[in-house]
């Protein structure tokens, strides 16, 4: 089955600048799996040694956040849309306001 | 613009993201940056820039996002990522894309901190509305370099807003140069 994969920005030049990439797999793990298979190098951005997904990174599944789901076992099925998300955050020096 | 160009020439949108280039930003959508950061102050505001990017990054709009990190401390920032999707799947729809994101520092420069390098992305531009007490505000440009770890500063241009579009100016349409606030 196909899933649609939304590549972020700074993902792409591991996907060879593509924005969107149709991964196959029946959970978010295995389309994350597959993904890595054709794309080698974007699991290393995604998970961190420990073997789990990097903070800094948000994964969303149809509009919904991973963690509101049931994680990488959140089950997928055709013409579902996986989004990847870096988190964007920031702000002042230590102390500043 | 420049008419001895055909477009059909210039990649714009997603896969030719011109990281060297300078920043098209109309107005309008400097007046709403600045307007949102003094809303904010003395607290820090952010939001997502759609667009495109092609000869030059061009804002087509910037949308402001809540600041998730508002309620605990005034000097930091992070966007809801829920908001990121919803404006990806909008930008998609209309034709743009999410080019970057902004956020205000309150009477600090409009230059990256420490704590902007360490949360930075490559990819994406990034533009710092500095809000002054008094009123005063400035807009600045960057674009963060993973291989050096460094932000470079991107020049930001003034664009006509009633006779450009953004797929012209992207395409290499002429511009005036910037003057901030």
């Amino acid at each position: 089955m196909a899933i649609n994969v939304r590549i972020p920005p700074p993902l792409r030049p591991a996907t060879d600048n593509q924005g969107q990439v149709a991964a196959r797999g029946a959970t978010l793990r295995e389309v994350l799996a597959d993904l890595e298979a054709r794309f080698p190098g974007v699991s290393e951005r995604l998970y961190d040694d420990g073997g789990a997904l990097r903070r800094f990174v948000n994964v969303y599944v149809n509009g919904e956040d991973i963690r509101h789901l049931q994680g990488e076992d959140t089950p997928l099925k055709d013409g579902d849309e996986v989004s990847i998300v870096p988190a964007i955050a920031g702000g002042q020096p230590e102390g500043s306001s | 613009m420049s008419a001895d160009r055909a477009p059909s020439e210039v990649h714009c949108g997603s896969g030719s993201r011109s990281e060297g280039g300078a920043v098209a930003l109309s107005p309008q959508c400097a007046r709403r940056l600045v307007e949102h950061a003094r809303r904010a102050y003395p607290r820090e505001c952010c939001g997502i820039l759609l667009g495109l990017t092609g000869e030059r990054t061009v804002v087509c709009e910037a949308q402001p996002a809540p600041n998730l990190r508002g309620g605990e401390a005034a000097d930091r920032y992070e966007i809801d990522p829920g908001e990121i999707v919803r404006a990806d799947r909008e930008a998609e729809d209309r034709g743009w894309e999410i080019v970057g994101f902004y956020h205000s520092h309150p009477d600090h420069p409009a230059a990256p901190s420490p704590v902007d390098l360490e949360h930075a992305w490559s990819g994406y531009l990034y533009l710092i509305v500095s809000a002054r007490r008094g009123g005063g505000a400035d807009i600045r440009a960057w674009v963060f370099d993973s291989q050096h770890s460094r932000f470079h500063e991107r020049p930001i241009e003034a664009r006509a807003e009633r006779d450009e579009t953004c797929r012209d100016l992207c395409a290499g349409g002429e511009t005036t140069r910037w003057r901030s606030t």
